[in-house]
């Protein structure tokens, strides 16, 4: 998406307004918007998202311009609008939208919903107009808002932001920003027409399209595939509701104990209780080392343990028995059955089955190698003596394991007792009302996370019963469906589709962890640029961005600059690697171009000081791809300086009064 | 059970091509969703005839 014009029509203090952006012809791809405090750019700023969404962050939500309201005669009516043009892949686009503003009989201006309409005009010149019902979902596939704040953002609200990013409160919307920016849009598209839960997916179409009336098991087991399923996106539902709330819970409960600590009886009592959680943690996982030593113990030892008695009874039996001497030398078993076979002896006797010299015959075999008698009660003899030598004593090991555990359960009665004293304390009159208060909402925190966390294990649980009972399903609906033609057809077409899904959701992932590891290289890379080092970023799986001192030897950078440093080296970080995709020559990074973004900002350079806006204002044209930026004067002439080739559309707001402001 | 027997050169031909076909359909937003399925089950369907001719 590339911006070409912004047209406003009585949008607060702008009647008739409009900039035409640059676009990168010629090098020049900054348009650079300068005024004073108090003329508008925020406001000007915001037109795109009223544009975009409807919304605003204005508290006042009335938007027509003030003089047009007052001009207004009762009945008369008045209209505000603003036109953006853009261009997105290879379509242009026409975004109006409008409201009309009344007066009423008693010089009420009253608001109608606003009317948002789509024109767009693909790359053979064919315009059409977008349904009504479809702009909304049409705005969201060019630029969802949750998105949006990363490529529309002020300088004001930037901190905010950063800290959102850092403590990991933003890290889904981050996440999902980094997948749709870095090209893996179209995978994730295709995974999702592959998608069995999804009802019109591949493989769904495939599934309902089996012929039944070869046999009506067929049906049966689709059934209860299809049931399966649904549960199935129910339970994943359930437990990213659970997932969501433990986040949630969990980052409120660390709010709180960062609150609990700044009064200083919380503070010694917190630290008291969190001292004695990690004490009851540590004797917790010792006491499951010891149960887990007791039960391999007990496993390798389980045989000889509960076998020695018999051995010794045996052992008994057979010294009474005498079977050495026994054997017969030089011959085999299989001389035997060579001989009953022949139906002669080696005498000449006949050995007829069922007669007494073929039985006696017989009887010989145990006593030949290779398993005679003496052979065997050897080896018997032989694995006894060992078992007797290797014998460990496993009551007595499992008693000292016991003796541990016993002391372990203790030593956690003992500790847990402590901490309810702690958690009394933190609740009783030992402290103020306000540690008090933040204390029991700690508690209910911890009780949800335990609640939460609990029903996430038995709907996993779940999950994986419903999983095996459909894959039983699958299995035995393919052993009837292979048995007639147009089944089987449609059995292979739904394998491959199976296989195709299969791999490409490997491929996500590992796409994203490839995408999620240069992401934070190339981030660094901006940081040291615009932070010149001192900071090192990291982004852990669930995008969870650590920020971490180094050596940084210079002045103590206000925690301002730095937040804003992070997150310009993140938006810029995205912004350059889906450009790097796109002008890849390698054809498997070019699969994950997406399309270019511009980076509207609002004062986003006041709280920094002169070097860093050189190195900002030398940073951004580089990596974005359109760089629009409201400024005001003073810096406004820094960023000319060092941006002055780059910039291609240079406006200058005028204001004329309080409620009117042209554009120069 | 009897196997299937899948062609894995066609699995990759076939990714691709569906990727590609995607990042395409992203930019343009010539088809639909369903129109999407379709031309995805058409492409599986042409690939695995293929094997089953040879």
């Amino acid at each position: 998406m590339l911006l070409q014009s912004i047209k406003l029509e009585n949008f607060r203090q702008f009647r008739n307004e409009s900039i035409d952006f640059a676009d990168g012809n010629n090098g020049k791809n900054v348009t650079i918007i300068i005024g004073e405090n108090g003329t508008g750019k925020t406001t000007f700023a915001q037109a795109f998202f009223w544009c975009l969404y409807g919304e605003t962050e204005f508290s006042d939500k009335n938007m027509l311009n003030k003089v047009v309201a007052s001009e207004l005669r009762p009945g008369q009516e008045a209209k505000v609008q603003v036109v953006l043009k853009l261009k997105h892949g290879d379509v242009d686009y026409t975004l109006i939208r409008e409201q009309i503003y009344r007066k009423d009989s008693s010089n009420r201006i009253k608001p109608d919903n606003t009317v948002f309409d789509i024109a767009k005009k693909d790359a053979s010149g064919n315009t059409s107009y977008i349904k009504k019902s479809a702009c909304e979902s049409e705005v969201k596939g060019i630029l969802p808002k949750e998105l949006s704040r990363y490529f529309f953002f002020d300088g004001e609200r930037i901190e905010k932001m950063s800290k959102d990013i850092s403590n990991g409160k933003k890290a889904a919307d981050f996440a999902d920003a980094v997948k749709g920016l870095l090209g893996l849009n179209g995978m994730y598209s295709a995974i999702q027409h592959f998608n069995p839960r999804v009802r019109s997916s591949v493989i769904s179409n495939y599934e309902s399209s089996y012929n039944s009336q070869s046999n009506a098991k067929i049906k049966e087991y689709t059934d209860t595939i299809n049931r399966c399923n649904a549960e199935i996106e129910q339970i994943d539902a359930r437990i990213e509701e659970l997932d969501s709330e433990i986040e949630t819970a969990t980052v409120r409960k660390s709010d709180k104990v960062k609150e609990l600590k700044q009064y200083e009886e919380g503070e010694k009592l917190q630290e008291e209780k969190e001292k004695l959680q990690r004490k009851i943690a540590a004797a917790e996982k010792s006491k499951a080392n010891v149960y887990k030593l007791m039960s391999k113990d007990f496993n390798g030892n389980l045989s000889s343990f509960f076998s020695i008695s018999l051995i010794q009874r045996a052992l008994e039996l057979l010294s009474e028995k005498d079977f050495a001497g026994k054997d017969i030398p030089y011959m085999h078993a299989k001389t035997i059955e060579y001989l009953l076979k022949q139906k002669v002896c080696l005498c000449g006797t006949h050995l007829d089955e069922g007669t007494i010299p073929y039985a006696k015959v017989k009887e010989l075999i145990d006593f030949l190698p290779p398993q005679s008698i003496s052979t065997t009660i050897g080896d018997f003899k032989k694995e006894s003596k060992r078992r007797a030598v290797d014998k460990k004593d496993l009551y007595g090991q499992l008693a000292d394991h016991m003796a541990v555990i016993s002391q372990q359960d203790d030593d956690l009665t003992d500790l847990r007792d402590d901490l309810a004293i702690v958690e009394g304390k933190l609740s009783g009159g030992d402290v103020r009302d306000k540690v008090r208060a933040i204390n029991h909402e700690i508690q209910v925190c911890d009780q949800t996370i335990a609640k939460d966390r609990s029903e996430r294990d038995r709907k996993i649980a779940e999950k994986a019963r419903k999983e095996s009972e459909r894959d039983r399903a699958d299995t035995e609906r393919r052993n009837l469906t292979l048995l007639d033609e147009t089944n089987k057809k449609i059995e292979i077409y739904k394998t491959y589709a199976e296989r195709i899904y299969k791999e490409l959701l490997v491929e996500y992932s590992t796409s994203e962890e490839k995408i999620r590891t240069r992401l934070q290289t190339t981030i660094n890379d901006i940081f040291k640029q615009i932070y010149n080092g001192g900071l090192y970023l990291e982004i852990d799986e669930k995008y969870h961005i650590s920020v971490y001192v180094t050596d940084y030897e210079g002045d103590v950078e206000t925690s301002t600059a730095q937040s804003i440093s992070v997150i310009f080296a993140f938006i810029t970080g995205i912004i350059k690697m889906a450009r790097d995709n796109r002008n890849s020559t390698d054809e498997d990074t070019k699969l994950l171009s997406s399309e270019p973004y511009p980076l509207v900002m609002d004062a986003p350079l006041s709280a920094f000081d002169k070097r860093r806006i050189k190195t900002v204002c030398e940073a951004l044209p580089e990596t974005a791809e359109q760089v629009i930026i409201f400024i005001k004067d003073t810096d406004g002439e820094l960023a000319e300086d060092y941006m002055g080739d780059k910039i291609g559309s240079r406006h200058h707001f005028d204001k004329k009064n309080e409620f009117e402001t042209t554009l120069v | 059970m009897e196997e299937i027997k899948i062609d894995d050169k066609a699995i990759e031909r076939l990714k691709r091509k569906i990727i590609l076909q995607e990042n395409m359909n992203l930019k343009t937003k010539t088809m639909s969703d369903q129109q999407m399925v379709s031309w995805i089950k058409k492409k599986i369907e042409e690939e695995a005839q293929c094997y089953f001719n040879r």
